[in-house]
């Protein structure tokens, strides 16, 4: 069974459409590479009591969240707090964060409030930043990591260890046939293999007009359900025109 | 007198020794039909299992750098449905799919129009032969290659040759899986072309590489369904 895994942007800058969210788009594939389910996503505004209650029922839902952004050392950046109300814990200065950022000045800085980022939740640990001496934390079944693209993308390898699971089997049909015309027989299928998730997807351009997607914990399950629809669909006078299998970890 | 003679029994039976050793039968229905490359053709053949029938082949291959397999079967047929499938763990991505010279690609068939061919002049006649010396001849008349590509969009359909069309069914993005296919042939021949082909196809070509230069092995499959049976 896939780790259940919820992501969570926080920031009114991507709320306020400052910036162009790109974490979730770099997120959800990894995730599903390394076998866990990304089975929510959010954005949430640096609102203290907002973040914290939202936290609280995520994690009712999921095994692990992920978090990205707000740990920086201005006002606006609320999630160490949040996260250590959540937990239950104090916010503390780690020494070895604050360490690493004294190894490391940076011209022009406000050494008091660059230190805030040395502040996690009581018995965080912490997740390395190769790019900066400003670590993440990972506490209470929540995995911090900051907002930009490039430091997180040099850090969330860390994760992989807690979310790797079962990478589940898929099937992925490409056909010319408008979406209603084969609503029928996807329905039939899903009664069919109700063990099997089917998604079908338009794509606006290319080669292809549509992709019908089979996922399921077993290949052969998945692979049969794909099938039974590719053996129905030429009632509506389209076929199946490429098939893509991707082999989960039980084939 | 004796010497020449001698000398013209001795050729014959290297020519007789060459030809035979370009003509592996392959295993299964159809026995004989296919034929396969010279390891001459490559460094060495790679490890290889391979399947014939009436209408079509299978093979599995792992090729480590400096190998690759090539099978073809000539014959006459219509150009009608084809049915592909691919599967690569890997990518030759150090090629551009662009050259002619570069080009290489872990997984490819090649439908050959024998009697069919483009009106290119002289000049340009010339210029291709010359080319081809080079980089080594291709079947004359005009091909449809289905690839998996190095590194350029699936859903690309590009000249590699003047003569020859390649579309791109799979790519680095779907390394690790299978990727199976249906094309009409003559719809994608007159996708590149703009007109229906002359003459059938008169040659199925299955070919799959791994430059020397590119770094571990690649393991690919390739099964071809061609005339593909009716549904």
């Amino acid at each position: 069974m896939a780790t259940k895994v919820g992501i969570v942007i926080l920031g009114d800058e991507v709320l306020k459409g400052e910036i162009r969210e790109a974490n979730i788009a770099y997120m959800i594939p990894l995730l599903a590479d390394w076998g866990a389910e990304t089975s929510l996503c959010a954005i949430l505004p640096d609102d203290i009591p907002v973040v914290v209650r939202h936290l609280r029922w995520y994690l009712e839902e999921v095994d692990l969240l992920l978090l990205t952004g707000g740990i920086g050392p201005t006002p606006d950046d609320i999630t160490r707090d949040a996260v250590a109300e959540v937990a239950g814990v104090p916010l503390v200065v780690n020494p070895e964060a604050k360490a690493a950022l004294e190894s490391r000045p940076y011209k022009g800085a406000n050494p008091s409030f660059r230190l805030l980022m040395a502040q996690v939740p009581q018995g965080a640990t912490l997740i390395p930043n190769p790019l900066s001496p400003a670590p993440g934390f990972f506490i209470a079944r929540m995995a911090v990591f900051p907002g930009v693209p490039r430091m997180l993308q040099a850090m969330f390898e860390w994760v992989r260890p807690m979310v790797s699971g079962r990478r589940r089997s898929r099937v992925t049909l490409y056909a010319m046939a408008p979406e209603s015309s084969y609503a029928g027989i996807m329905k039939d299928a899903m009664s069919a293999f109700p063990d099997v998730g089917i998604g079908s997807y338009p794509i606006s351009d290319g080669e292809y007009r549509v992709r019908v997607v089979f996922r399921g914990d077993r290949f052969d399950r998945t692979a049969a359900c794909a099938e039974r629809f590719a053996k129905f669909l030429p009632e509506t006078g389209f076929e199946v025109l490429r098939r893509v299998e991707e082999r989960g970890d039980d084939a | 007198m004796r010497n020449v003679l001698r000398t013209a029994l001795f050729l014959l039976g290297c020519t007789v020794l060459f030809a035979a050793s370009d003509r592996i039968g392959v295993a299964g229905e159809g026995r004989g039909t296919w034929e396969e490359s010279t390891p001459g053709r490559w460094e060495s053949l790679p490890e290889r299992r391979v399947g014939g029938t009436d209408n079509g082949i299978s093979v599995e291959m792992t090729m480590a750098p400096g190998t690759g397999v090539s099978y073809a079967r000539t014959g006459r047929w219509e150009p009608g449905p084809a049915v592909l499938r691919f599967a690569a763990d890997n990518v030759n991505s150090g090629r551009n799919d662009y050259f002619p010279g570069e080009a290489a690609f872990p997984a490819s068939v090649t439908f050959v129009f024998g009697k069919d061919s483009l009106k290119l002049g002289a000049k340009r006649r010339v210029s291709l032969l010359l080319r081809q010396v080079w980089n080594g001849f291709t079947p004359s008349g005009i091909r449809l290659t289905y690839a998996w590509g190095n590194g350029l969009p699936v859903g690309s359909m590009y000249r590699l040759w003047e003569e020859e069309t390649v579309f791109v069914v799979a790519g680095p993005e779907e390394v690790g899986k299978t990727v199976s296919t249906a094309r009409r042939l003559v719809d994608d021949f007159g996708a590149a072309y703009g007109r229906p082909p002359v003459g059938g196809v008169t040659e199925v070509r299955v070919s799959a590489r791994r430059p020397s230069r590119e770094k571990g092995p690649v393991r690919a499959s390739i099964t071809v369904r061609f005339p593909a049976p009716p549904e």
